[in-house]
Formats: C-alpha cells, structure tokens, sequence
C-alpha cells in the first residue's frame, strides 16, 4: 500500500540529491593559486527558483483548474495515508494560485511596495483574529490593539534579554502568553452581558497604554527599537525585508486557514450559535462561558503573534501602538468587510489600510488636502455608522449574518 | 542561554551577559528622576510614608468624583431604558465643554461683561447643544437599532463616538483649549484656611451644583408624571406604549437629559481644570461609566455613590502613588467590581429576558 508513496518520496529524493551541486552549490577560483573551493550557496538555488516563480504559478492554475470541478477520491491508497491533511487540499480552486502570486511578490515588489506588505498583512491578521470574537461570538472587543502591544513588547523585552532569539522560538510562547493574558481579562466579564467586555477591554487597553508608558523597563514614551538585522535572518539571496515579507504571508495564510477550520468546526458552530442566541445555546448544552472564554483567548493570542510579526517588521515599538486610535483602526476593518466574513474582514483591511496610504502619496490629494490623514478617523467612524445602519453584514457578510443583526422590528 | 562566565573576583563582569544585572532597573532607573514626591528627600524626611491624605486631597477627589456621578447618571439612565451602553456619552460631554467655551466668548462681547451671570447663560446653551447631540445621537445610532443585536447599536454609538471626537478635532482645534479665566477666577477664590491648606468656591459651586442636580433628577424621575412614565418604559415598553406612553419620546427624553446633565458636568470639569481638549471625554466618560457599574447600573443613587467612591479613590491614589497610574487604578476597581459584585453596590440581580 505504501509502495507508491515511498517510490515518489525516494524519487523526490534522488531529485533533490543529484541536483543539489548545481542548485546549492557554487565554484569559488583562487587564480593566484589555481585552486578552486566548492562553497554551499543557498543564494543560487533560491534565485533559480525565485525566477522561476511565474512557472509555478501557472502550473498552480493549472492543476488548481484540474482539480477545482473533481472531488478528491480519498480512497486511493497514496491519498488515504494522507487523509488527514485533506482540509489542506480541498481549498477553493484559486487557492494555489494565490499563495504562489502572494508569496512571489516578495521577489518583484520594490522595497516600499514590500512594507505596505507587510503592515497588510499584519492588519489582515488582526483583523482576522477580531473577527473570531467580534464576528463569530458576537462580543464587541474595544482594547484589541492592547493584546497587538502586548505581543510586540513580549517579543522586544525577549529580544532584549536573550540575546539572539529567533521568532520561531518565541512564537508559540507568545501566542499563549495572549491567550492567557485574554483569558484573565475575559473571565470577570464574559460572565456578565456582552457590553461589559467592550468596556472592560477599553479599560484594560487604557491601563496598558499607562503601564508601558510608565515603567523603565518598556522604555517608557520613547518605547523599544531594536536592530532588524537580529531578529530575522534573511533567507540568503533575499533581503531582511523580502525574509519578513515572507514570513508575515506565511503567518497569514496559517492563520486564515486554521481559523476556517475553526469555523467550519463543532466549536465555531457553538461560537455562531452564542452569537444568535445566548440563551438558546446554554439550554442547548453549550459551555457558553467556555465558549466565549476560548474565542477571547484565540482572538487574544493572534493579536499578540500579529504585535511579533509588527517588531520583526519595524523594529520599533511606542505606547502609541495600544492607543484607542489603533483599536478603532481594526474595528472599522472588521466592521466594513463584514462581521464573521473571513474574506470580508481581509477585504476590509486591504481597503481600510491601502486606501489612506496611497491617497496620503497622490498629488491630487496633495494639492487639496493637505493633512488627509488626520481625516481618516472620521472617515472610520462614518463607515462604522453607516455599516450598521445601511449594510449591517458588511461588504462580503453572508445573509444569515445580516437577518440576524437586522432583526424585523 | 548559557550560564554568564564568571568574572576572577567571583562576580560577573560588567559588560557580560547578566540578566540579573539589569532586573533592578525595571522598576528603578537612577539615572531619571521618579516623579513621585516619595523618592524626593526633603518630603520624606518630613512626612512619613503612609499618612492620612490631607483635606484638600478629599475634597478634591469629592469634586471630581460628584462630576463622575453627575456624568454617570447618562450612562445609567439610558442602560436603565434600554439596556444598552451610550458609548457617545463621554463625546457630548466634551460637546458640552466646548459649546460653554464659545458661548462664553459670544456673550462677553455682545454684552461686554464678565459677570458670573455670563457663565449661567453660556451654562444654559452648553446644555441646550449637548442635549441636541444627545438627541441626535439617539435618533441616529439608536433608534433604528434598537430592535437589532446588541452589537448593531454599540458599533454605531463607538462610531458616533468617534465622529464627535474627531469633528471636534477637526474643526476646532488640535491642542486643548484654554477656560476663559476671567470667569474662573471669579470663583477661584479661597473660601477659608482650614489648618493651612485652601479650599476655595470653585469646590463647593461644583460640589453644591451637582448635588442639587443629582436631587432634582432623583425628585423628576421618582415625583412626576413624566419620571413615572420613564419609569415605565424602562420596565416594559411594549406595555407602556399599551397604556399610552409615548416611548420613543420618552427614551429621547431620557438622552437628552442625560446629555444635559453631562453638559453641566463638562462646563465644571473644564472650569475646573482651565482647559478642554477634543479627547478629554473619552476618558472622563470611561470613569463615569466605571462609576455608574460600581454603584449598579440601572440605579441613580448608586452612580452619585460610585462616582464618588471612584473619585476619592483617583485623588487619594495620585496623592500616593503619583499621577502616572490614576487611569490604571480606575480599571482595576472596575474589574474588582466585575468580579466581587458584578450587580454594583446598589444594584438588583437581574435576570436576563428571553
């Protein structure tokens, strides 16, 4: 039964070997000596690859087409060992093609184009992870940027202390230092009415602002900045920031994943079911204080690997980043793409980030306002009100979401 | 993480690797000087560390927190109608500062006087604006929603909340304000000496007034026909509009008093403080709202009692502890209620409604 699976994997392997010098490899002549060194160069490979990437991508639609109108046949003797990782595969049939655009984009976009990926990408996370509990639980979470703050400084005190660390060590623990952090906040109040959390959580990410901005340790108002080049280690061939670029579209699309399985499973179906009705799902058997408990804590420990992934990126970190202002951002994003809408919640980041920020550049606006970014908050509350008067499911919201929030009067 | 290499006299060198080293700094840095008067040596040598706070201290905090009350009767008027949080409130109060401000610049040239009935009358069309928004802000994120889940109305109100604050910002100015003071010097005058430390009119007027306000809306909502049908709707309002109760009326009734209320708090806090800022009503709204929980949301007497309990609890904490930490102590009561006693001190246990 194995037979075919281990032929391919060896096949695969032998590829890899006899490739290797030419791939990895690379020639180092001493003319002064005539000899020559045969030095590893992982540059090379990733180059040949890199410029291979528009290949990739239309194999990716190629077989993405292939696939897209079949359903798998589990059955198969080499697919059945791979079972469990059927989610991974049966994905919209534009999936591939999106994550091999996505991710070669580190390779073509210019060094700005790069940065606004990757604060996106970090918006989108948030707003990803605001989602579970605002859109999916149906609780309201004011301080959302106090649990993005928190993760920037866990990773930049880190950083200070063990010199040297590298994210990937530090991200587990830092998603469940958030979580935790989450679950203390949440469980005075999510006992209580569901206004009570936006007001505590408001509260909690005003103390938090005040304590980083008061203890030595955090560095006070100025904040932390560390040195980028200790923390990522550049994928050789690429620079630091192509490495972060990648490395926040890897979270993004773990993330995304991971929460649409959540949501399509038993726990995301109790988290709708608190949502629509509290009551109804307690006599229903849910722990509904559990429930709600569980998706503060995920919402909370995404926010903190987002704060991470925002100090891999900049390096830089202030008081300012919990500020209520920061919060408010990623609400409107969640509120505008649409409550419990995973692709409408990303649309809304990419809207709600991008737009300013190529509005801010424009000559146009410019000439005829020239502080157009502090107009921006405006701006955010009005779609926050008009969301919810005109479209209450937002841009991509599904229906059954929009009956439920615009009940018949 | 290998051990620090030990230096020959036996303790680590100075430049090495020592996270022990650095542990004293996170909360002490001799380098910069502590704010806090306790790590100044003159005042330690003469007072000792725990001490009764002084009077001025009380009074200052029975000041700040009888605003709290008046400004938390919003909060738990309209959570008592409707049951929701009226997120814009802490942003009519900031309308109210600022409304005062104008129509004090107005009236002292029209009638080109300073008198303090200036201030009554610039007080008046501060509560006339604020009472506008107010109603305005039920007609807009309320009304239409107030069928809806309960996240439709909390989002537009945090929205409302934010146009406010921004418009504000906007339009009028970036930086604070500044309280005319030639009206609040009128008051700002020492009442008496009382062991060598000043109490002055401006504590009293703001002490009296909003406990004459606290009475007279305990009088209108408990003696009237209006407060009975206030009353009313917020037990029942599909029975109270059977009876003949105008509800919606009513609930606008309920947020424009309200807002006036928080009017009247905001032209005291920014005569108080001399100045008024486009972001000072989202903190003063945070605590009102926490002073409204801790005395039970839903009851007007427990907001005046929490709004001076938080109030007194602020001033003695900043007397101690400096002022670094007085909005962290403010979150922390509220958590402590929410844990103890999430009902508040005066409140009822309610169950929910299916």
């Amino acid at each position: 039964m194995f037979t075919r699976l281990r032929n391919y994997i060896l096949g695969f392997l032998g590829l890899a070997f006899i490739t290797f010098p030419f791939l990895w490899l690379s020639l180092k002549y001493n003319y002064a000596t005539g000899n020559v060194a045969t030095v590893l160069n992982w540059a090379h490979g990733v180059k040949f690859f890199s410029n291979l990437t528009v290949a990739f991508a239309i194999v990716a639609i190629l077989m993405a087409l292939h696939y897209s109108n079949k359903k798998w046949n589990w059955s198969h003797p080499i697919l059945l060992t791979l079972r469990p990782l059927a989610p991974l595969v049966e994905q919209p049939w534009w999936t591939p093609f999106l994550m091999v655009v996505v991710l070669s984009a580190a390779f073509y976009l210019d060094h700005k184009s790069l940065g606004l990926g990757c604060m996106l990408g970090i918006y989108m996370i948030l707003a990803l992870g605001l989602n579970i509990t605002i859109g999916f639980t149906g609780l309201l979470v004011l301080g959302y940027a106090a649990f993005y703050a928190f993760g920037a400084y866990l990773f930049a005190l880190a950083q200070q202390y063990i010199p040297g660390l590298q994210w990937w060590v530090a991200f587990p623990f830092i998603f469940v230092l958030g979580s935790a952090l989450g679950w203390v906040i949440g469980l005075p109040c999510l006992r209580l009415r569901g206004d009570y959390l936006a007001i505590v959580t408001l509260g909690f990410a005003e103390s938090f602002k005040e304590l980083i901005g008061n203890l030595n340790l955090t560095g006070s108002d100025i904040g932390l900045s560390l040195s980028a080049r200790s923390m990522v280690k550049a994928i050789p061939g690429l620079t630091v920031l192509q490495t972060t670029y990648i490395i926040v579209t890897v979270f993004l699309f773990v993330i995304l994943f991971a929460i649409r399985r959540l949501y399509l499973s038993p726990i995301g179906r109790a988290w709708v079911a608190i949502r629509e009705d509290e009551v109804a799902a307690n006599s229903m058997g849910i722990d509904v204080v559990r429930m709600k408990l569980l998706a503060f804590a995920i919402s909370a420990g995404i926010g903190a690997v987002a704060g991470m992934l925002f100090i891999l990126y900049s390096s830089y970190i202030n008081p300012a980043t919990a500020a209520f202002e920061q919060s408010v951002i990623i609400l409107a994003m969640v509120v505008l793409g649409g409550l419990g809408s995973i692709y409408g919640v990303m649309l809304g980041a990419a809207l709600l980030y991008l737009i300013p920020e190529f509005l801010r550049d424009s000559q146009l606006i410019q000439d005829f306002s020239p502080n157009f970014s502090d107009y921006r908050l405006l701006i955010f509350g009005a779609i926050m009100v008009a969301m919810m008067l005109l479209r209450p499911q937002g841009l991509l919201g599904s229906h059954r979401h929009k009956h439920e929030i615009k009940r018949d009067t | 993480m290998s051990p620090p290499p030990k230096a020959k006299d036996g303790g680590t060198e100075r430049n090495e690797w020592n996270p022990w080293r650095n542990l004293k700094h996170i909360f002490f840095n001799p380098k910069k000087k502590l704010r806090s008067f306790r790590n100044q040596p003159l005042e330690k040598d003469i007072k000792p560390t725990v001490s009764l706070p002084p009077p001025d201290i009380i009074l200052g905090g029975l000041v700040r927190g009888s605003i709290y009350g008046l400004v938390a009767l919003g909060y738990t008027m309209v959570y008592g109608i409707l049951g929701m949080i009226n997120f814009a409130h802490g942003e009519i109060f900031m309308i109210g500062m600022f409304t005062c401000v104008f129509a004090l610049g107005l009236l002292s040239t029209l009638l080109s006087t300073t008198t303090l009935v200036n201030l009554l009358l610039a007080t008046l069309v501060a509560m006339i604006f604020s009472a506008a928004f107010g109603y305005a802000n039920e007609r807009i994120a309320y009304r239409r929603l107030r069928k809806a889940h309960i996240l439709a109305p909390l989002t537009s109100a945090i929205g409302l909340s934010i146009i406010l604050q921004n418009f504000v910002f906007l339009t009028v100015s970036k930086d604070n304000i500044s309280f005319p003071r030639v009206y609040s010097d009128q008051l700002n005058k020492v009442a008496f000496t009382l062991g060598g430390v000043h109490f002055n009119y401006l504590q009293f007027t703001i002490l009296g007034t909003s406990l004459v306000l606290m009475a007279a809306l305990f009088f209108f909502i408990h003696r009237t026909r209006l407060g009975i049908a206030m009353r009313g709707t917020a037990q029942d309002q599909l029975m109270a509009s059977l009876v003949g109760i105008p509800v919606n009326k009513i609930i606008a009734l309920t947020f424009v008093l309200g807002s006036s209320l928080a009017a009247v708090a905001g032209v005291m806090v920014s005569m108080y403080q001399s100045v008024a800022g486009w972001n000072s009503g989202y903190i003063w709204g945070l605590k009102a709202f926490t002073a409204a929980v801790l005395g039970g949301i839903g009851n007007i007497p427990g907001a005046v009692l929490g709004g001076l309990i938080i109030g007194l609890t602020e001033d003695i904490t900043c007397y101690y502890f400096g002022s670094n930490w007085r909005n962290s102590v403010v979150f922390l009561i509220l958590m402590i209620v929410l844990i103890i006693r999430p009902r508040g001190l005066l409140g009822e246990r309610v169950a929910d409604k299916v």
